[in-house]
């Protein structure tokens, strides 16, 4: 019998469509994946089946009986425990207060905490997850506070767990020993599912996968029947084409260098001395599977995050210090998350088009801003870059996503920095949007800059770029110019499975 | 009686209104709910207490009316930051106004005077061993303490008030109701402010006066971190401020001017902040309203 049956789930966020009917089984003593990129509604799903999100449409069974979850009591009751990606745990308190809140064991109207403790312990030794009971929460490490969590689920009576990408904060040591809890759970004959973006965690945990993109469901696979290729395949999707493609006529001298990016945080690598060369007239487009360290090489290369270690030369000459020095010095920005680092929506078009530039001499003279020339530069913009607004004040906010793009996109390539990092350039935007975008990028490079492309997208990545670098747990994997790659070798290096042979060639 | 033992009950006489307010803002805060509002719901309360007993000419209708003066002023301050997710502080500061510019529009249509009502009858006073005669409200205060600790910590609860104000979203995930503990904060609060105020206006003395709270409010606030959020920590708090606020009450020959003793609660207050809380951590989920 199945554990959980979700049918047609649908689950709108105002006009965002975080769910389209999307079906997910989960069968008895089972470990089930749902493998999806950042946003592609592997959580949302699971809050759903978790009553922390009220779907729009779709039905849930749970053992046979249809449900409606109101709230997390409901799906509690239904014997469904979630650990969050955020531990919800209370940090003053004590492990066993933490597990135990909630359904408290009495003593008269007293709150009994050595009953508590004792219980706590004991269902502790008996998952095999050792820990103090009476330890305060705050002392713990990580690793031990998701134990926390698991055993929250587990007093409640749990036989349906839910871990939202348990091992995203984990060492390797600490998730072998998760890995090894859960294998453990799973004999016991709980029904496990896992949200990860990892696939080498699915071949090694799962034994079925149901694959999400933009919160559509893309299939269901036995893990015996597919392998890490087909898996990323469904992930990044669609069908490759290389339409639109206009390779650069001239690849010229180098233009920027980064040597040695490391970086490492919670003692975990992030990325491992990394090494690219943006020449003049090139776009290097970054290939890899969401979170194998994409966002901190942007980070890193804007001056937003300071890495361990790293040399970044433009045009030979070293850049360092904070975010506005980068700019200074001829890097430009355009940051994946428009509405958190892109613009403000609160603003104008016309502020937002010189954000990061307002100390320029045209945009404003000792400590004034010249709103003559800001209103100008903001009327040239919207006609350069075909921004549809109704005027050079209105708010970003009353845009669409595609024009909200084009603000970020016009203002950050008429300062004409010498290379763009140019991070999900048409991330949520339409078609025309994104031809047009695509267009502006090509005609940047064939002026002789040079563009660093990240982006989730991997049509895109195919189609813009003229050198790919491919990057798989915080390593480039391989560098090449676009047309040496195919699908097959793309594959292969996304999901590290060919790292062996493409060192040795 | 001794100069030393004149000092020590006057102390605990001058404490008691203080105590009250800082018990009820220990639970407000506990569940998350910063208590900006009590200066108000303690003038609220005493205005209310007169009215009761001034109309009925009883000292307990008066104490409840007082009371549920407070409450209702409570939940609204609970309408607006549990319901609506309004900014707590200013919501309080608000409500602080409110009281103070409601109360003594009241008093000038009731008594046609802004300054004073009319005296009115007061609550009976009882002897206790050690104490003599006192307030009744000083045993009670004691209660509630004890009461409040045992409630807060012993509890489970107490337990899940602590979950909501420590982090309201993990009280979320365990099925426990963010509103339903912050509104019994502050009918808790509001409650025992209503006390407050009571104390005041028809126990202390027998009237209500215009702005009789003296900021006792917002001393309770302080008192309440510096007594590490705990209902008996903020008991013997509140001794401190009491035995600032007696010295007026002990040096009456004149050897030390009064505005400086009048003045000695206040400048408590404001070396206590500074100086003495630094270290208490607050619960963290003051103001967040877990729905994120």
């Amino acid at each position: 019998m199945n554990s959980v049956e979700m049918r047609g789930i649908s689950k709108n966020f105002g006009t965002v469509q975080a769910l389209n009917g999307v079906d997910f089984t989960l069968q008895k003593g089972e470990i089930h994946a749902v493998l999806g990129e950042n946003g592609a509604g592997k959580t949302t799903l699971m809050k759903v089946l978790f009553g922390m999100h009220k779907p729009d449409g779709g039905t849930i069974t749970v053992n046979g009986n249809q449900v409606m979850l109101k709230d997390s009591l409901s799906a509690i009751q239904c014997g469904i425990g979630m650990v969050h990606q955020h531990f919800m745990l209370v940090p003053v308190l004590s492990v066993a207060e933490n597990v135990v809140a909630g359904c408290e064991p009495k003593k008269g109207i007293l709150f009994d905490r050595r009953q508590a403790e004792e219980e706590v312990q004991a269902l502790a030794e008996e998952s095999g997850f050792p820990i103090d009971a009476r330890a305060v929460v705050e002392t713990l490490s990580v690793g031990q506070m998701q134990r926390v969590e698991i055993l929250k689920a587990l007093y409640r009576g749990a036989e349906i767990l839910i871990l939202d990408e348990p091992t995203a904060v984990l060492t390797p040591i600490e998730t072998a020993e998760l890995f090894r809890a859960l294998r453990k759970l799973k004999a016991d004959g709980k029904s496990i599912v896992i949200i990860t973006h990892k696939l080498y965690e699915v071949m090694e945990i799962a034994d079925r996968c149901t694959v999400l993109q933009d919160g559509r469901l893309v299939g269901t696979k036995n893990k015996m029947e597919t392998d890490m290729q087909e898996l990323a395949g469904m992930m990044v999707g669609r069908a490759y084409q290389f339409e639109g493609r206009r390779p650069s006529q001239d690849i010229g001298a180098p233009l920027c260098e980064i040597k040695g990016l490391s970086y490492r945080r919670n003692e975990i690598p992030i990325l491992q001395d990394i090494a690219l060369t943006i020449h003049r007239g090139e776009i290097l487009g970054i290939a890899g599977i969401d979170g194998n360290g994409q966002t901190e090489l942007i980070e890193a290369l804007t001056g937003l995050l300071k890495p361990d270690s790293m040399e970044l030369l433009v045009n030979g000459k070293p850049v360092a210090g904070n975010a506005a020095d980068f700019l200074r010095a001829g890097v430009g920005h355009v940051p994946e998350d428009r509405t958190a680092r892109g613009l403000s929506l609160k603003c104008s078009v016309e502020e937002n088009s010189i954000l990061g530039y307002e100390g320029q001499k045209a945009f404003s003279r000792h400590g004034i801003m010249a709103k003559q020339s800001i209103r100008k530069n903001a009327e040239r913009l919207i006609r350069d870059y075909r921004i549809k607004t109704p005027g050079a004040t209105t708010l970003c906010g009353a845009l669409s996503g595609g024009n909200q793009q084009k603000v970020v996109i016009a203002r950050v390539f008429s300062q004409s920095p010498e290379v763009i990092i140019c991070a999900q350039p048409t991330r949520g935007v339409d078609v025309s949007a994104s031809d047009y975008i695509h267009d502006v990028m090509f005609r940047y490079r064939d002026e002789g800059r040079g563009i660093l492309l990240i982006s989730a997208d991997l049509d895109e990545i195919k189609r813009l770029s003229d050198t790919i670098a491919v990057i798989y747990k915080g390593k480039i994997m391989a560098v090449d110019r676009a047309e040496n790659f195919d699908d097959n070798r793309l594959g292969m290096l996304m999901t590290g499975s060919v790292a062996a042979q493409e060192g040795k060639e | 009686m001794s100069f030393l033992g004149l000092l020590i009950i006057s102390a605990l006489r001058s404490s008691i209104p203080v105590a009250l307010a800082a018990i009820g803002g220990t639970f407000s805060a506990r569940c998350g709910i910063m208590p900006m509002g009590m200066e108000g719901f303690i003038l609220i309360g005493a205005f209310g207490a007169t009215c009761g007993a001034y109309y009925s000419g009883n000292p307990w209708v008066g104490l409840l009316t007082g009371i549920l003066a407070a409450l209702l002023l409570a939940l609204l301050h609970g309408l607006l930051c549990v319901r609506f997710h309004m900014n707590q502080v200013i919501c309080g500061i608000g409500i602080n106004m409110l009281a103070s510019g409601i109360t003594a529009s009241l008093t000038q249509i009731i008594w046609s005077t802004r300054a004073n009502s009319e005296a009115t009858v007061s609550l009976p006073r009882i002897m206790l061993p050690v104490f003599g005669n006192s307030s009744i409200l000083l045993p009670a205060t004691i209660l509630i303490g004890l009461c409040g600790w045992a409630f807060m910590f012993r509890t489970p609860w107490g337990l899940r008030m602590r979950i909501v104000g420590e982090k309201p979203l993990a009280a979320r995930t365990l099925g426990i109701s963010i509103v339903k503990y912050r509104f019994a904060g502050e009918i808790i609060v509001g409650v025992l402010c209503g006390l407050a105020g009571s104390y005041l206006s028809i126990d202390h003395v027998n009237r209500f006066a215009l702005g009789m709270s003296a900021g006792r409010g917002y001393i309770a606030v302080a008192v309440n971190i510096l007594g590490g959020f705990n209902p008996i920590g903020s008991m013997l708090g509140s001794l401190v401020f009491g035995f600032a606020a007696s010295l007026k009450n002990v040096f009456t020959n004149g050897s030390i001017p009064s505005q400086l003793l009048d003045m000695c609660p206040y400048l408590v207050t404001i070396l206590t902040v500074t100086f003495a809380v630094r270290h208490v951590r607050g619960p963290a989920g003051i103001g967040d309203s877990g729905e994120g």
